[in-house]
């Protein structure tokens, strides 16, 4: 998807941003006054979900650059920080939550980041191991043509040792993060799924091939890796499509590199559905057996999800046991059951990650 | 009104030309009989066509009495053939809400024949405003929303067996679909809160399966419930909720079915129950006693403990349903 047009609210007009980034980009400008109006023109287009896409907002984020993950009761959380540098995507995937979260979503990029880099500095100097990621309101790397953030944010990131920055992308953009100089405190991560559902459901992301090409490249550079597989999606012939994932994976990426590796199944907003169902008629990923689970999202039905696990899990300790594994957003049974422990075995799935970030990043804890 | 008062021979008025007809056509036998009784109190109005004979523009039911009542001539007030279309159907609506309020199928008929006529939703908005009806623009939307969709669904809606949400809610389906649909609710005559469930149900094997809704009711177990005209009707809205359930939630309902068989093994007592965590997300089971005596509460505390070291309790606390599951 191509930005066709970018506004510039008028909180943002005297940041060096608002100025740099049309330059960058070439394409019209209009100045407004109030960013209602252009989310009533959105919310009017017959897809305000992809007219969203095609439009470039930016603004000034009103709100904390530095947040607390939003994670539901019942479910354990990984204590995770956003870093909240914008907001939705250029990809289009079917499950993308962002189509549901926003009323309508556009695509906006924040300007202040000043306040970003004094609140980082804030953070840093609390001492505590922290893991912040960019990656949960947008992806991390679709913003490097229109302003280089993930190349900054490694080089501030590489002048400290108490955080580790995540980031977590679809893409294999890679090319404009620095090759060296970054000290292990960036993580770079991406999301897997299998080429089925990469193509049926994520429009114009990168190809998985694309994906562990660009992830063989920065392990080339020393960084520390990550992989998420969520969300995975049920289906049939999935659980042999996911475990040949894995072997894709360890096939190209030596696992000693890779700090941790989640998964999670397909959850969502009930208000998601309508979204997913009217846009994508093709993907049927919300037909799946999904329940309302306690925290108000659907879920896949359990056992569904537990044997899901299982057989990732299993292939996955075959080619790398030593690689650290969780949960985004599971309870206890699921752990127990596809994992054979809870994470409160080992201080809570806070702790294991801190722990984990400390020696593969070479992380110093002193505020704790 | 520019109307003529005049005697007409019955044999000149076409009752078949509906062009001014919106009202509800109830039955006639009443009216007959007062007219019978008292003659024609409120004389209808009738236009005449270029041929020389008449259409009916308000007063359907008593021209139908008159006839039935085989009056030869009616009085009526006439209007000539150059009024057009919406001064006659102003003065149809006139007519009508002058002795009570339209009920809501006919301000349908009404919107739909504006819309016939306008063919815009302001057009039609402006002509109401002009014949003194007022309606929300909303609803005139979905009034002619309505009209373009299949005529079983037209009249699953006319005729109330089809709300009208559900009857919108059918518009992005296939015209087969929507039909195939609309067939099942005039047989079944489902709730309002029915018809919600169950289309939800169907959209969602249908979108499942990749098939249409009209696929999915023509498999065999669908059809024999709705062709089994032996069994009754609420039976049968029983047994196609639970064939919807059953296969959209597949893993779902055999673990139910597994948790009441080894629950049926646990020999629980009258007034006591066992109750499942809702869709099994949650591990907590709830056990519940009812009882009117300390004797019966005794009972079941000695039957608790029986079922403690039953091992169908094992195996319904060990949820190891997954096993059991073969879908994917
Ligand atoms: S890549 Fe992530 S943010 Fe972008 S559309 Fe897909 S799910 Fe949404």
């Amino acid at each position: 998807m191509k930005i066709s047009k970018i506004y510039i609210d008028a909180s943002a007009e005297d940041d060096p941003l608002a100025r740099q980034i049309p330059d960058r980009l070439g394409v019209p400008v209009d100045h407004i006054g109030d960013p209602a109006w252009l989310y009533k023109g959105v919310a009017k287009a017959p897809d305000p979900e992809s007219a969203g896409k095609s439009v470039l907002l930016l603004t000034r984020n009103k709100g904390s650059f530095i947040r607390n993950c939003p994670g539901t009761s019942h479910y354990t959380c990984c204590g995770y920080r956003i870093l909240h540098i914008g907001a939705y995507c250029s990809m289009d995937c079917a499950y993308c939550i962002l189509q549901a979260y926003y009323h309508p979503p556009v695509l906006q990029f924040f300007t202040n980041q000043g306040q970003m880099y004094e609140e980082l500095d804030g953070f840093f100097a609390e001492g505590h191991t922290g893991r912040i990621g960019t990656g949960e309101f947008t992806d991390s790397l679709i913003w490097e043509r229109v302003f280089p953030i993930a190349r900054y944010l490694v080089n501030y990131f590489s002048g400290q040792d108490t955080a580790i920055l995540e980031l977590k992308t679809k893409t294999a953009a890679v090319d404009s993060l620095p090759q060296t100089g970054h000290c292990k405190k960036t993580i770079m991560a991406w999301s897997l799924n299998t080429e089925s559902v990469i193509r049926e459901q994520e429009r114009s992301t990168a190809s998985l091939e694309s994906r562990i090409a660009a992830a063989e490249k920065v392990q080339a550079n020393g960084y520390p890796l990550a992989f998420h597989f969520d969300p995975m999606i049920l289906y049939p012939g999935c659980h042999q499509d996911y475990a040949g994932v894995a072997d894709r994976l360890f096939s190209r990426i030596d696992p000693s590199n890779i700090v941790w590796i989640s998964l999670g199944s397909f959850r969502f907003m009930p208000e998601l559905k309508e979204v997913a169902a009217r846009r994508f008629p093709d993907s049927g990923i919300v037909y799946g057996e999904f329940i309302k689970a306690l925290d108000g999202k659907m879920r896949y039905f359990k056992p569904l999800r537990i044997r899901l696990y299982r057989s990732l899990i299993e292939r996955i300790r075959e080619k790398a046991p030593g690689v650290l594994l969780y949960f985004c957003m599971e309870d206890q049974e699921v752990w127990e059951k596809a994992l054979g422990y809870t994470p409160e075995a080992y201080g809570g799935l806070s702790r294991m990650l801190d722990m984990r970030a400390e020696k593969m990043c070479g992380l110093k804890r002193t505020g704790q | 009104m520019q109307a003529e008062h005049t005697a007409i021979d019955t044999a000149f008025i076409d009752l078949s030309d509906k062009r001014y007809l919106f009202t509800d056509q109830r039955g006639i036998d009443t009216l007959a009989d007062s007219v019978g009784r008292v003659g024609l109190i409120n004389p209808p109005i009738l236009q005449m066509r270029q041929n020389g004979d008449y259409r009916v523009v308000s007063g359907f039911r008593r021209v139908s009495a008159c006839i039935r009542l085989n009056f030869r001539q009616i009085p009526a007030r006439t209007i000539g053939s150059e009024a057009d279309f919406l001064y006659c159907i102003r003065i149809a609506v006139a007519d009508n809400a002058s002795a009570r309020a339209l009920s809501l199928a006919e301000q349908r008929r009404l919107v739909e024949k504006l819309y016939d006529l306008c063919g815009s939703k302001e057009a039609v908005s402006s002509a109401l405003d002009q014949i003194g009806v007022f309606m929300p623009g909303e609803l005139v939307e979905k009034f002619i929303r309505i009209s373009t969709l299949p005529p079983a669904v037209q009249e699953g809606y006319a005729e109330n067996y089809i709300s009208l949400n559900t009857a919108l809610a059918m518009e992005s389906m296939s015209r087969a679909s929507a039909e195939a649909v609309a067939r099942l609710f005039e047989i079944l005559r489902p709730t309002v809160n029915r018809q919600k469930e169950i289309l939800g149900g169907l959209n969602d094997l249908a979108g499942r399966q990749g098939i249409t809704i009209e696929s999915v009711l023509r498999s065999r177990e669908f059809a024999d419930i709705l062709e089994a005209m032996d069994i009754d009707r609420g039976r049968r809205m029983h047994l196609l909720r639970s064939e919807i359930y059953k296969r959209r939630y597949p893993a779902l309902s055999s673990a139910e079915a597994e948790f009441f068989r080894h629950k049926n093994n646990l020999g629980l007592e009258e007034g006591m129950d066992l109750k499942p965590p809702q869709n099994f997300e949650d591990t907590t089971y709830t056990v519940i006693l009812r009882f009117s005596s300390t004797r019966q509460l005794c009972c079941q505390a000695e039957t608790l403990g029986r079922i403690c070291r039953n091992p169908d309790l094992e195996v319904i606390l060990k949820r190891e349903i997954e096993d059991q599951q073969d879908l994917y």
